[in-house]
């Protein structure tokens, strides 16, 4: 596996991770659940997505 | 509750990203390419987009409202044994809609509202989890209420137009329609949610909050 797919699984596992939460936060209809979605699962939705572009990135630039 | 094709595409998206995660040897491929920008790019964008508007729905809710602790004795309110109270007559008759009877008469409150009021209802979150809750009658409106919350229903209805304590005076609708008058002041429909004195008042067992 080479530096862009580790990069790849990192940013698959972030993602995946914030929409578990975003999933989980919509089933109760309460405050403490917007917090969740909010102060969790979207920083790791960001995270996951910015993290993808910057491999790509990267890797265009060592290719 | 959410809609289900949301809980399919959210579903869809989360597999997808595991599977791109998992195997990240699939981008090898010009189709893995596509299938990670799509998997981790085009999906959670889309998903991220909708649940924030799932979660806005949910913020309309009575049950989301008083969820908050300082909220409980507003909830009571609507269920005083006393017509002379406007949020307890509204939602005995169904005037409003019962699951969503906060936001029917406070459409601009909170995360509803221009930017300030977002700030105010994150503030009120991080109040409600992270700092001293206020007793539920230190609680007031920010802005004075508007007539128009009442209007958007109320006006050109006959019951409202041609009501005597309405045509007391020829300017009393004028004002009220131009907002010179609240509907709310005093001598008019002054009784709202008096949590203050909630402890004292019979509440009408008809009907249970959402």
């Amino acid at each position: 596996m080479n530096a862009t797919e580790r990069r790849i699984r990192i940013s698959g596992v972030l993602i995946a991770l914030g929409l578990l939460i975003l999933f989980v936060s919509l089933i109760p209809n309460h405050a403490l659940a917007f917090v969740g979605f909010a102060a969790v699962g979207v920083p790791l939705l960001l995270a996951g997505i910015i993290w993808y572009l910057i491999s790509l990135l990267k890797h265009s630039s060592e290719s | 509750m959410t809609g289900s094709i949301s809980w399919v595409i959210i579903g869809v998206a989360c597999a997808l990203a595991l599977v791109v995660g998992l195997r990240p040897q699939l981008t090898r491929t010009r189709e893995g390419k596509i299938l990670a920008f799509l998997a981790l790019f085009i999906m959670p964008a889309m998903t991220l987009v909708m649940g924030f508007s799932e979660h806005m729905e949910h913020a309309t809710s009575t049950k989301f409202c008083l969820s908050c602790h300082v909220m409980h004795d507003y909830g009571q309110s609507l269920l005083i044994d006393d017509p002379s109270y406007l949020p307890a007559r509204h939602f005995q008759n169904n005037s409003i809609p019962r699951d969503r009877a906060c936001y029917t008469c406070h459409t601009t409150y909170t995360m509803f509202g221009d930017v300030s009021a977002k700030k105010r209802g994150l503030r009120h979150l991080w109040v409600q989890y992270a700092g001293t809750i206020p007793r539920p009658q230190d609680v007031k409106l920010y802005d004075p209420y508007n007539n128009r919350e009442c209007l958007h229903c109320h006006l050109g209805a006959r019951n409202f137009e041609s009501a005597s304590p309405h045509n007391k005076t020829a300017d009393i609708l004028t004002n009220a329609k131009s907002g010179k008058l609240s509907c709310i002041s005093a001598g008019c429909h002054e009784f709202i949610h008096d949590v203050a004195s909630i402890k004292d008042q019979t509440i009408w067992k008809g009907a249970t909050l959402p």
